[in-house]
């Protein structure tokens, strides 16, 4: 971490020479925050947030269904079919979405025999294809700390708030998510992090279109040998990332004390 | 709300309500009827359907035939939270991110109730179970019988027709217990709700209740006061299982007048529940606070006595304010007799005693009743 912030404030000296610091400066930070690049920060937000928030949408519901509704014995069943394509190489998980993607390949078969699509599927190597192909990768990352928190929930809480009155939908936002805050949190973090600087799903699915940071910070490093600016590259978006991060925290923390201040009792009888 | 609504408010139907846990019945054709303002208590052991009768109350089961009125209306296809109904939970159930008001206003909250009555019932229904100290807490920061108070008040504070309560004490120590049912009998009292109690400790059915429906493989045995369910069990079963009891395997004869085996022979001037049949097998009960015990005669009687067994006393047992002694008898299993403490005979352990009865005290059950 220090080395990369230590580098970033370097320059590439010669072609031959990816890394010089006896002269430091911030000019690789003018460079990094361009607007070429400055766009590709924000679509990679952008993917990471929309990713993050997808996975959420369907993690939480799966994992609801799986603790809740499935019966003990079987979630084995579930959870092995969640974990067993984690087990694969990354890339060759991403590299299927190619071929499932392909403009003639199964999904576009399926929606031309659904008569939803009749020309060639054109999604690949779009921004479409890499949020699909994100949210595929990371699913496992957010479903399964929530199945641990849903798991662990004692179900006699949600009996206890509808026998006090408070339909489903009450018990979920009163009760359930509340108390399973931490699983929540733990697999957004999970997922937007490595999201963020996921550069394989972007590389494999997003082709020109789909540029994301961690393929870009790659190019610096790899390709261009260019350290100073990759290193100043990987700087913003760790602040980026933080940024972000801080962001919904404060959102979080105020929402709670708005929560509880809506909940307060304040009783009549002296203490 | 009509006239006859108002009067019908706490009281409970159920009418050959049946439900079905894959190919076993939880509960079997079971009707009851429960009085507004009753101390009613569910006892039996585990598995007998008590707790699923209580699920089906509270709307967390569905009975697969039969209907159930609370209050006089049918609640068939109501959901938990539209019932005006609430349970104290086995395990209290308290919301950890919570504090104890908050946990109580939950109700209250759902309703939609003004914050000021909240504020003002919140603080009645603590002050009722005196938590109002605590009314800041964490449930985590609280004890068994604390946490088991709020609970109590949590549900009480929606002012429901029925309290349904699922074995509310089992996680409290012995002393405690004994505390908490005194205080919740006198609670019910003082509120005139209905209260539904399931318990499997039948000291605590009998100690609270103003009557008690003993139940076994999702039936009711028998549903009557304390008093009639001790002193007149109607089945060998409940015999059994409420208080202890000296068994004695038998044949009737005089249509149960009498019971005859190779070690005693009982009489019985009591009115039995079931018709018996001569020579039919039997089993005769005597309770072990009828016993009376005696040094036996040196010319101990041989042969077969009326009422009467001699054994030798094995141990001596003082269980505070009762003493039980343990009879050793060749041929069978032990005879148990107890005395109140003040009571007990001075007879050293090793002596040959003699046992017995009056026929005032021996119940007789035909056999079949207990391998249904």
């Amino acid at each position: 971490m220090l080395w990369i912030l230590f580098y970033s404030f370097g320059y590439k000296p010669d072609l031959y020479h990816s890394i010089a610091t006896d002269r430091l400066s911030l000019g690789q930070y003018k460079l990094a925050a361009s607007s070429t690049f400055f766009q590709t920060f924000m679509g990679t937000l952008r993917i990471s947030l929309t990713g993050t928030a997808l996975c959420f949408l369907i993690g939480f519901p799966f994992a609801y269904w799986l603790s809740v509704r499935v019966p003990p014995s079987r979630r084995p069943i579930f959870l092995a079919l969640i974990l067993i394509p984690f087990w694969t190489n990354f890339l060759v998980r991403t590299i299927g979405w190619r071929i499932l993607l392909a403009p003639s390949g199964i999904f576009a078969g399926v929606l031309h025999f659904l008569g939803l699509h009749s020309t060639a599927l054109e999604v690949l190597d779009t921004r479409g294809a890499v949020q699909l192909g994100v949210v595929y990768n990371y699913l496992p990352l957010m479903i399964l700390p929530l199945y641990v928190a849903l798991d662990r929930l004692d179900p006699g809480l949600r009996e206890a708030s509808k026998d006090l009155g408070a339909g489903r939908v009450r018990t979920l936002f009163k009760v359930t998510i509340p108390l399973v805050s931490p699983g929540i949190i733990a697999g957004l973090l999970l997922v937007f992090i490595p999201l963020s600087g996921d550069f394989i799903t972007a590389t494999v699915l997003g082709g020109a279109k789909g540029n994301m940071a961690g393929r870009m910070i790659y190019d610096q490093f790899l390709v261009a040998q260019n350290w100073a600016l990759g290193s100043a590259m990987a700087v913003v978006l760790i602040l980026l990332i933080a940024a972000v991060v801080l962001f919904f925290g404060l959102i979080a923390i105020v929402g709670r004390h708005i929560i509880r201040y809506r909940r307060r009792v304040e009783l009549a009888i002296a203490v | 709300m009509k006239d006859s609504d108002r009067a019908e408010r706490g009281a409970v139907r159920l009418v050959d309500v049946s439900k079905r846990f894959d190919q076993t019945f939880a509960v079997r054709s079971f009707n009851l009827q429960v009085r507004p303002g009753e101390f009613l208590s569910l006892l039996g052991p585990s598995g007998c359907g008590k707790t699923t009768t209580l699920r089906m109350l509270s709307g967390f089961e569905t009975p697969d035939t039969g209907e159930i009125l609370i209050s006089g209306k049918s609640v068939a296809g109501l959901p938990p939270y539209k019932r005006d109904v609430n349970t104290v939970f086995q395990a209290y159930a308290l919301f950890p991110h919570m504090s104890v008001a908050e946990n109580v206003s939950y109700g209250l909250m759902q309703k939609h109730v003004a914050r000021g009555e909240i504020n003002r019932r919140v603080g009645e229904a603590l002050e009722m179970v005196r938590m109002v100290s605590f009314a800041k807490r964490s449930p985590k920061q609280l004890s068994g019988g604390q946490q088991q108070r709020v609970a109590l008040a949590r549900a009480l504070v929606n002012q429901p027709s029925v309290l349904l309560l699922d074995e509310p004490l089992g996680a409290l120590d012995r002393k405690l217990r004994e505390e908490m049912q005194i205080e919740l009998k006198l609670l019910q009292s003082q509120l005139g709700i209905t209260f539904i109690f399931v318990t499997h400790d039948q000291e605590e059915a009998l100690s609270m209740s103003d009557r008690v429906a003993v139940m076994n493989e999702g039936e009711i045995v028998q549903l009557d006061t304390p008093d009639t369910i001790y002193e007149d069990p109607n089945s060998a079963f409940v015999a059994g299982f409420i208080g202890q009891q000296n068994f004695f395997n038998g044949v009737a004869q005089e249509q149960g007048r009498l019971v005859t085996n190779e070690l005693v022979n009982l009489s019985s001037s009591r009115k039995h529940s079931q018709i018996i049949a001569n020579e039919s097998n039997v089993l005769a009960s005597v309770r072990p606070e009828t016993i009376s015990l005696q040094v036996a005669d040196n010319a101990a009687t041989h042969g077969v006595s009326l009422n009467r067994i001699e054994g030798e006393l094995a141990s001596i047992a003082h269980l505070g304010d009762s003493v039980q002694l343990i009879i050793r008898v060749p041929g069978r299993s032990e005879i148990i007799s107890k005395y109140s403490r003040s009571d007990a005979p001075n007879i050293g352990v090793g002596t040959t005693v003699s046992c017995s009865w009056s026929d005032l005290d021996v119940h007789v059950y035909p056999t079949s009743t207990n391998e249904r």
